[in-house]
């Protein structure tokens, strides 16, 4: 955490020296937001990673070159295999979970008794595996936006819509499967309703569907974005005072919010969850 | 001993805390939300048609009325899902 402090201060000394040339600007901070085409490694240089000519599909233009946040969501994705497929091989060995197995162990443990048997019920157990992807993945982007020289994927529009369209066609298929294609979106009208307002019921909770998912996109890339722009700010305090003896106290705090970002990490991962499964047993019990 | 469990005490009353307003702290930004993307919507096909300010009240009401109701239906459900493990 100190030497991501450190890196972060260094950038910034170098970023305020430009900007100082050319007036005052704060693109040095989205610099380390937002997703580029290279992966800062500071002091040594920085790796191009391979880019690929557009895709042409109707009248869109698609860009699928591998950039910073890419790289790290196959990074994360690499590790989440790796690392659960040594946990779950070594419960054939034994039933009495040992190390990392019993690490990983109080998750899913968590998962399956506190959000999807308690907010969805005993349905809930067929989109356990759903839940745990999702908790585990997020958990770890945004872990890896923590550690020197890592990006938060979850600080990207496209990857927490990505992962929001995924929730939202689970939402939707499992009030599908509980109650046929017509019935669900019957059902989502509650009953005794007066007539004249039925429809206007129906609009409300279709228009709803969405913004649930919506809501979770926001959500997650709002809290990631924020904790990285607190810090820098802070850290970039010293540079605008232009004075050392601010470096001390906007380091505490930077460090200060750094745990805090640990701390947010977690409980996003499990709001992003949460808020999931909520919505999923919405459509599941319908009244 | 004691001081430990005592503190061991309050990191877990701690974590229970944390745990119960989560979702409640997600649902306020779902409401707030909500009500931009109607209003924003609003906005947009005002300007495709040139009849602002028109659909942008529309839309903002409509906001409000969908951000609301379904806040209040997700915090009914969360409070639902407390009194279940105690039955």
């Amino acid at each position: 955490m100190w030497i991501g402090n450190l890196a972060f201060a260094a950038d910034t000394l170098k970023h305020a020296e430009n900007s100082h040339a050319g007036g005052e600007s704060s693109s040095w901070m989205l610099h380390h937001i937002s997703d580029s085409r290279t992966i800062d490694l500071e002091p040594f240089g920085h790796i191009t990673l391979p880019q690929f000519p557009p895709i042409r599909i109707g009248g869109l233009e698609i860009d699928l070159s591998i950039t910073k946040h890419v790289f790290f969501m196959w990074l994360v994705s690499l590790i989440l295999i790796i690392v659960l497929s040594i946990v779950a091989r070594s419960y054939k060995k034994q039933i009495v979970p040992h190390g990392l197995a019993n690490l990983i162990e109080v998750f899913v443990v968590f998962i399956r008794d506190e959000i999807v048997l308690s907010v969805i019920g005993k349905d809930g157990l067929k989109y356990l595996h759903y839940f745990l992807t999702l908790f585990f993945f997020i958990l770890l982007c945004n872990l890896f936006g923590l550690i020197p020289y890592g990006a938060t994927a979850t600080g990207n529009l496209a990857v927490t819509g990505g992962l929001a369209f995924l929730s939202f066609i689970l939402i939707q298929l499992a009030g599908i499967r509980k109650h046929g294609l017509i019935g669900y979106y019957k059902g989502l009208v509650p009953h005794g309703v007066p007539a004249f307002v039925a429809p206007l019921m129906f609009i409300v909770e279709f228009l709803g569907l969405f913004a649930k998912a919506f809501a979770l996109t926001v959500r997650l890339f709002a809290n990631m974005t924020a904790g990285h722009i607190v810090i820098l700010s802070l850290i970039g305090l010293i540079f605008i005072f232009k004075s050392v003896l601010v470096a001390p106290v906007s380091i505490a705090f930077a460090v200060f919010i750094n745990l805090l970002e640990i701390l947010v990490a977690f409980i996003q991962a499990y709001i992003f969850t949460m808020l999931t499964a909520l919505f999923v047993g919405l459509s599941i019990h319908q009244h | 001993m004691s001081d430990e469990e005592k503190r061991e005490k309050v990191f877990n009353s701690v974590g229970k805390a944390i745990r119960e307003i989560a979702p409640y702290s997600g649902l306020g930004l779902q409401l707030a939300v909500t009500v931009v993307i109607f209003w924003f919507i609003g906005k947009i096909i005002d300007e495709h048609y040139g009849t602002s300010p028109l659909w942008m009240i529309v839309g903002a009401m409509l906001g409000i009325v969908v951000g609301m109701y379904n806040f209040i239906k997700s915090v009914l459900e969360l409070g639902k899902k407390k009194e279940k493990p105690k039955e």
